[in-house]
């Protein structure tokens, strides 16, 4: 397991035990579950060694009987070209793919200029991780929400923070981040799609990627999705590995 | 035309044709997530009797790069030997 995939799984994990949120460990998967309709709930940390077909036959029994979440993760090389026809039989279907990447946090020597009245601080405060939510919601999870509440309980704990860079005093950009085993994952990155294309998630990004410098932070990851892959890839972040979002489709 | 049949299935899905500018990538159009973008791909496979690889397929954001791909897929069909 790459340090992407571990820090996801813990990072599903620890949301999981929030208030509200659960975690459950079974003998094929966890599962990560949210409050009706917020965001997240999957299933993670798939075990194949009993076979694709038994978990996905199991899967299915699960969403359809037991309420189970019916999206899953998994790394690609789980569901290769030689097994893929197995998810066709069973109805499941990749619905996104995320690039695993990685980055040192002494890439960078200095931040890059985004303007006057530009500030990138840790967020803690309610109004302001909601606001945060908002673009969230508008621009990454228009279907599962993320519930403001969550943040504020998860930057009250010293392994998550919230980062966020303001033009003018307005959150314009923000990420999650997640620190576990001295890998910092870099998670719910998101700039107004307004603001999008003028260098203010470069901004946040590497003076984020900055202030890890000398704080014992060995590597940076993330899970890019297939638009943002461009813009991580200029930005230094080299390739480690991937994964596709599995989704059960009943008909 | 596999111009016409990818404009039926987008009306379909999306409620609406193809945009002007083909290359408007997917986040920009109204309805096209992860979801609907499965139900699109099925849809395409039915409209034009070719079966997609699920995965290549999520690399096919826009319209110029579905008519594109469905072009191939067509051409290759019909042409077994070359």
């Amino acid at each position: 397991m790459n340090d992407a995939e571990n820090n996801l799984w813990h990072f599903y994990k620890r949301i999981g035990l929030q208030d509200e949120y659960s975690f459950q460990r079974s003998e094929l998967w966890s599962v990560v579950s949210a409050p009706q309709g917020k965001w997240p709930s999957l299933l993670f940390e798939i075990d194949i060694r009993n076979g694709r077909n038994l978990l996905l036959e199991r899967m299915t029994d699960g969403i359809r009987n037991e309420g189970l979440p019916c999206q899953f993760v998994a790394n690609a090389f789980m569901f290769g070209p030689d097994q893929r026809s197995v998810l066709r039989w069973n109805h499941f279907s990749p619905v996104d793919k995320w690039t695993l990447m990685e980055i040192n946090p002494g890439t960078f020597d200095r931040i890059p200029d985004a303007g006057n009245g530009i500030s990138v601080r840790t967020i803690n405060d309610f109004s302001e991780l909601k606001d945060f939510s908002v673009i969230i919601n508008s621009e990454l999870f228009r279907n599962l929400p993320v519930d403001a509440g969550l943040l504020k309980t998860l930057t009250e704990s010293d392994d998550f923070s919230v980062y966020g860079l303001f033009s003018n005093g307005e959150i314009v950009s923000g990420m999650l981040v997640f620190f576990h085993n001295n890998v910092a994952g870099l998670y719910l990155v998101v700039t107004k799609k307004e603001k999008q294309r003028q260098g203010f998630g470069s901004r946040l990004l590497i003076e984020t990627i900055n202030r890890m410098k000398n704080s014992g932070i060995s590597k940076i990851i993330l899970h890019s999705s297939v638009s943002a892959f461009p813009f991580y890839k200029n930005t230094g972040f080299s390739v480690t590995g991937e994964m596709y979002i599995y989704r059960y489709f009943s008909e | 035309m596999i111009i016409s049949g990818v404009r039926k299935v987008f009306k379909k899905i999306f409620g609406m044709g193809i945009p002007a500018d083909t290359d408007t990538p997917a986040g920009e159009i109204e309805g096209w997530d992860s979801l609907n973008h499965v139900i699109l791909i099925r849809e395409l496979e039915k409209e034009f009797g070719i079966e997609f690889d699920l995965f290549d397929a999520l690399e096919l954001t826009s319209a110029a790069a579905i008519v594109e791909f469905i072009e191939k897929k067509i051409n290759c069909n019909d042409h077994p030997g070359n």
